[in-house]
């Protein structure tokens, strides 16, 4: 932990130039952006936004944020600037909003200049993800598959859901490379996941087909997108979370069009 | 349900969460802190449902469980809460239930697709609720936990950070 330092309390205000004040809001918009892009609630996404606009001197930050957009206003003395931003695709990535959190704590607490929070941020957004791709794949396809075993299945439904899910994930990295509309992506990978897991399944003659093809598509479950919703809902912020809610209700619908249609191809009748 | 079958059930919910973590991005180093927490909320989860609880009691309380590890391990390690919660959550996903809808609906079954539909409705209810509730319970009396006025943060503001959990 790094200590406090005394708030120097006569010291005299500095007012923020207008330039200086509209680089100020550029920067707390694109914290703002990257916050939510990767998965964080609509409360949190607010106060590390206000951390940083407020640590880099504005005597005053104005913030309406929502999944699709921010408006920002950030205000120095006399002079105010206001920006609006748009975000992009909303994803998961924990460790950048780790990341980001730390460095509104740094800036709340020490201050900053603008150049290094810029650089900072830069280094932030293209930080390599905390595992590789050969990593990933093999982790996903074990979590899924030891969804199989918590379902009850046995280790005939854990091979087809593991393969099935690890091939899915495989599929989601070429699409999302491609920039497929998350959407498309959520049926494609759901229809390989169920197709590959029914598969196996058949070939190996387990006695559980179904356990293997729930398994198998469970990592395109929209987890976060629904838990935030439910919080930023519990924080009184309605119109994140009934964003966040429809999102999550369409990637599970796309989910069932995805499995949907590996039951129409393979006829299968698996629910008891 | 017997102690063997309870270690596994929490053995396969820890590998399931660790999974998922990596899916998610999470730091490497608090990949094992995720699947703990993972495997501890399904455990409650299951030896609540084998002493006879209601599935919605039991997964409430299982998530009420991850809510509360997710806020001490938060300040422990001094990360956003929302990587411990949200990846504990992962093994009480209704996946049966959801599934079991979908599969309805395309028969054309609509009541006993309806039927499955508002039980996973109740099981993901649970699940959020029991995350919301811990944090009730955590920032109960906690003069610090009202946040700033939404929207407006003024210069006194800077300095409050309330608490190192993201929600």
């Amino acid at each position: 932990m790094i200590p406090a330092p005394d708030p120097p309390p006569s010291q005299p205000v500095q007012h923020l130039s207008r330039e200086e004040l509209g680089e100020l809001v550029d920067v707390v918009i694109q914290v703002g952006q990257a916050m939510l892009e990767s998965g964080a609630a609509g409360f949190r996404t607010e106060q590390t936004m206000a951390q940083i606009g407020l640590g880099l001197g504005a005597d005053r930050v104005e913030l309406y944020v929502t999944p699709t957009g921010i408006i920002a206003t950030a205000i120095s003395g006399h002079e105010q600037r206001t920006r609006v931003g748009r975000t992009g695709a909303l994803g998961v990535n924990m460790a950048q909003t780790v990341a980001l959190n730390r460095l509104s704590r740094h800036i709340a607490l020490l201050g900053g200049t603008l150049p290094a929070v810029r650089r900072h941020i830069a280094a932030i957004h293209s930080a390599p993800r905390e595992q590789p791709a050969w990593v990933t794949i093999p982790a996903v396809g074990i979590a899924c598959a030891a969804f199989a075993q918590i379902l009850g299945g046995d280790w005939l439904e854990f091979a087809a859901a593991g393969v099935g899910a690890g091939l899915a994930q495989a599929l989601r990295l070429i699409l999302a490379r491609l920039r497929v509309n998350a959407f498309a992506l959520t049926v494609a990978c759901s229809f390989a996941a169920s197709l590959a897991a029914a598969a196996l399944c058949h070939a190996l003659d387990a006695p559980q087909p179904e356990l293997a093809v729930v398994a198998s598509v469970l990592l395109m479950v929209p987890g976060v997108p629904l838990v935030t919703s439910v919080i930023d809902l519990s924080s009184n912020d309605l119109v994140s979370g009934v964003t966040r809610g429809t999102l999550a209700f369409i990637l599970a619908l796309s989910i069932g069009i995805g499995v949907a249609m590996t039951l129409w191809l393979t006829g299968l009748d698996i629910v008891p | 349900m017997t102690t063997p079958a309870l270690l596994e059930q929490g053995f396969w919910a820890f590998l399931a969460t660790a999974g998922f973590a990596v899916l998610f991005n999470v730091p490497t180093r608090m990949l094992a802190v995720c699947g703990f927490t993972g495997a501890m909320g399904l455990m409650w989860r299951d030896v609540l449902l084998g002493a006879g609880a209601h599935p919605v009691a039991a997964t409430f309380v299982g998530s009420l469980i991850v809510g509360l590890l997710g806020y001490t391990q938060a300040r422990f390690f001094h990360m956003p809460r929302l990587i411990f919660t949200v990846t504990g959550i992962v093994p009480m996903i209704p996946g049966i239930a959801a599934f079991e809808t979908m599969v309805f609906f395309v028969r054309g079954d609509v009541s006993a697709g309806v039927e499955s539909a508002v039980v996973s409705l109740l099981l993901i209810g649970a699940i959020a609720f029991g995350l919301v509730t811990a944090r009730m319970v955590m920032t109960l009396g906690d003069a610090r936990s009202p946040a700033p006025p939404r929207g407006i943060w003024l210069r006194e503001h800077a300095h409050r950070d309330p608490d190192v959990g993201a929600s």
